[in-house]
């Protein structure tokens, strides 16, 4: 709200009411993502101090997509997170960083992050606003060793700042106002226009297959609590049986522990959604499996015992691990397929911004 | 659907009671409702009358000001008798702007409120010109000698050490009156340190720290009053240490207390301690101690000797002893030579060491 708006909301209420959605940064008008969310949420979650505007969103979109924002000018955001992928890569470990080295986790799906508070596969990064500061200085990543000559170039162009003065009023852009730009158009990432979710909405001609609605079924009762919900994820940190034993200290195979420094979340990684799962293998924090049909064979049978492995995979008398017959792990798979955002994979106002 | 936008942008965030109410009725404009202009829905009629309640408390806050400035010197009677009469028709104004939402007129309340809100500014303004200063200065000593770099101390366990680097923030100052309330000092996040040259992370320019030795924090704008205490911390508060996008007062994430291995936790480093140390073989080595994350704030309260008065006549000067010492009496660089974000036990008890090496010299109440 600028104070232009101010001086002449006195007028009266209806200017008011009417005048609010012109110029300057405002409230998302309709039309700009994400305006359908998944069934059962009202609104998209955001900070007091950066709530969305589209300008806002606009100028994250533009950075998301800047290569000057790396080291050696030729790395973005959306060089790793790429859209039809769901914003992951489809690579185990990326080489696509400045140095081109092999990185030491997996590039996961940037899907619903609105909801997420823990971010990164351990939950080390607590809010949006904070990560950028990660990829953008990580020597493997975008290896910006001069953060401060990266925004003294940006001030220096003028198309800049008009973007940073649309978003954040007048004055110089800054690192406060770049991260917060990205922030907000991260939030826009909403994956909730699948065919599950138009069945779900009961849109007409909308419909899930008797074999996907089996699928659906399954996932609720087996994958839970962990795949859970309209997000199909709990968001939490669990151990799925992929290692027998972790690393100590600041190693990144502690998993979860590196954060919390307890022993009992060693090993224990965020719950990946399942939304788009089918576009973005291959999967894991380390992106061991190739294939979905890897991962089920992974929980039917394939999973190791440590002292971290969670609850819900002890079985009576059996090896850990889900129970799924071969019927029933077709079943699931098929019902994954329904997850794959078509109209998010190709929403082109998610992906790179126009040349100015 | 309905998105929420909880607040105005951030560079107007202590902007006015306006535009908080006219956030409230922004959402209208994203929604395809067919909301008719002249009527307010129950929420946005409590928003406002929550918004008129703010400001009646906000009244009352300054009022409680302008009593205790009755009983100093400062404003002349007349000046004083001027100001109770402008809160008095304030008051009248705020009770105005009840009735006439009451019976619904809205323009009405909205003419009311911003008349109110800049009365309010400015009269904040005329109390704020009765503000004093307040200087801390927290100097560093070692046991009985002053604090250096590059020069040998004795632990009482029997380390002799020799310092590099000396490094925290000194934050959310806060001054304590009799009645036990606090007054906060706005924007109060300081970085004390003594530091030699040292490249500045995040920067591959020939940019660099200069080498500094800094013990004292100046602060303006202290409200003025009679207060027998101080309370500060070491570290930086969960509100900003978990959001490193927000800045206030010397908050910055380039200079050098902000790490990538720190940025795995999203925290800024609260205390840096280092410099060399002697092994049982007679050998020097390395000792680098670091504290940090939410766990590791800690906050000092202080008692002054005697009340002092703080406003445009008279300021403050409180004068601490920053005790070094005290950060290795249960500490030794010979059996932890390195505390960093993964070492969360050692930092607790070196972040209770900081909270421990502070106490009161002396507080100076001159006249300006
Ligand atoms: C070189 C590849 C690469 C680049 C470039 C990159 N990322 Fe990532 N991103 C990753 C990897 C790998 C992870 C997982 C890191 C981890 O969890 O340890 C990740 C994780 C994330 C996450 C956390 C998602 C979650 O589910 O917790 C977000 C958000 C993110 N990146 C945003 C960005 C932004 C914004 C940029 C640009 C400023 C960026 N990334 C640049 C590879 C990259
Ligand atoms: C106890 C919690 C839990 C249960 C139950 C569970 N998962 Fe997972 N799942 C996880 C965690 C945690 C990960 C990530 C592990 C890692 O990367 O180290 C994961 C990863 C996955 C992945 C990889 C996603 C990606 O983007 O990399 C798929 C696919 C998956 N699970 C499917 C399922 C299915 C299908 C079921 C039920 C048959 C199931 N999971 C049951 C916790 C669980």
């Amino acid at each position: 709200m600028n104070r232009h708006t101010l001086r002449h909301a006195a007028w009266g209420l209806s200017t008011l009411l009417l005048g609010a959605c012109g110029g300057g940064p405002e409230a998302l008008p309709p039309g700009s993502s994400p305006e359908v969310l998944p069934v059962g949420f009202t609104f998209l979650p955001q900070p007091e101090d950066n709530p969305l505007t589209q300008e806002g969103v606009e100028l994250g979109r533009w950075l998301f997509h800047a290569p000057r924002l790396s080291g050696n000018g030729q790395v973005s955001c959306a060089t790793c997170h790429v859209q039809e992928h769901g914003f992951s890569d489809g690579v185990a470990r990326s080489t696509a960083g400045v140095t081109q080295h092999p990185l030491s986790r997996h590039t996961p799906a940037l899907v619903n992050l609105a909801w997420m508070e823990g971010l990164f596969w351990d939950g080390g990064a607590k809010n949006l606003e904070s990560l950028s500061l990660a990829p953008l200085t990580q020597a493997d990543e975008m290896g910006q060793a001069d953060l401060e000559g990266m925004m003294a170039g940006l001030s220096a162009d003028p198309d800049v700042v008009r973007r940073f003065e649309a978003a954040f009023g007048p004055g110089e852009p800054t690192l406060g106002k770049l991260l917060r730009g990205l922030a907000q158009y991260e939030r826009t990432l909403v994956s909730a226009r699948s065919r599950y979710d138009r069945w779900r909405r009961g849109e007409p001609g909308a419909f899930l297959t008797e074999q996907e609605s089996r699928g659906l079924a399954l996932v609720r009762q087996r994958c839970t609590p962990c795949h859970d919900s309209e997000l199909f994820t709990d968001n939490a940190f669990h151990n799925n049986g992929l290692d027998e034993r972790f690393g100590q200290g600041e190693d990144v195979s502690r998993g979860r522990g590196r954060v919390t420094l307890r022993d009992e979340d060693a090993g224990r990684y965020k719950t990946p959604t399942l939304r788009n799962v089918a576009v973005t293998a291959p999967y894991m924090h380390d992106g061991r499996f190739a294939t979905l049909e890897a991962v089920l064979l992974h929980y039917r049978g394939g999973m190791v015992r440590s002292a971290t492995l969670d609850g819900a995979f002890l079985r009576e008398g059996q090896a850990p691990g889900v129970t799924l017959d071969d019927a029933e792990a077709e079943a699931v798979l098929a019902f994954l397929h329904a997850l794959t955002d078509e109209a998010f994979l190709s929403d082109p106002s998610l992906g790179p911004p126009d040349a100015p | 659907m309905t998105l929420h936008f909880p607040s105005s942008m951030p560079r107007f965030v202590r902007a006015s009671v306006l535009s908080a109410l006219t956030f409230t009725l922004i959402p209208a404009c994203g929604e395809d409702t067919s909301s008719n202009p002249t009527t307010l829905s129950v929420t946005e009629r409590q928003e406002l009358n929550q918004r008129i309640s703010e400001l009646e408390a906000e009244v009352t806050r300054l009022e409680g000001q302008l009593a205790e400035q009755q009983q100093q010197q400062g404003a002349t009677e007349q000046e004083k008798q001027a100001l109770s009469t402008e809160l008095g028709s304030l008051k009248q104004q705020l009770a105005e702007a009840r009735e006439l939402l009451a019976s619904q007129d809205w323009d009405g309340v909205l003419v009311k409120l911003e008349a109110a809100q800049g009365e309010v500014e400015r009269l904040k303004g005329v109390l704020a010109a009765t503000d004093g200063a307040l200087s801390l200065n927290a100097g560093l000593v070692f046991g009985s000698a002053p604090f250096a770099l590059d020069q040998t101390f004795t632990t009482a366990g029997g380390d002799s050490l020799r310092f590099t680097e000396l490094r925290y923030w000194l934050s959310n100052v806060k001054l304590r009156k009799q009645d036990g309330t606090k007054v906060a000092l706005a924007n109060s996040y300081h970085l004390l340190e003594v530091i030699k040259a040292q490249a500045v992370d995040g920067t591959s320019s020939p940019a660099t720290l200069p080498a500094n030795r800094r013990e004292q924090v100046d602060m303006v704008a202290v409200p003025a009053g009679v207060y027998t205490g101080i309370e500060f911390s070491i570290g930086v508060d969960p509100t900003y240490n978990d959001d490193l996008s927000r800045q206030a007062g010397e908050l910055h994430v380039l200079k050098n207390m902000t790490s990538s291995a720190w940025m795995w936790f999203t925290s800024y480093i609260f205390t840096k301690t280092k410099g060399q140390y002697v092994k049982v073989d007679g050998t020097s080595d390395t000792f680098a101690w670091e504290t940090g994350t939410n766990a590791d704030y800690r906050t000092v309260n202080l008692d002054f000797t005697a009340p002092v008065t703080v406003n445009s006549q008279k300021q403050v000067k409180v004068n601490l002893r920053a005790d070094v010492a005290a950060l290795f009496t249960s500490l030794s660089p010979r059996t932890t030579p390195t505390i960093n974000a993964s070492s969360a036990t050692e930092r607790a008890t070196l972040s209770d060491g900081f909270k421990a090496m502070f106490s009161v010299v002396s507080v100076d109440n001159s006249n300006r």
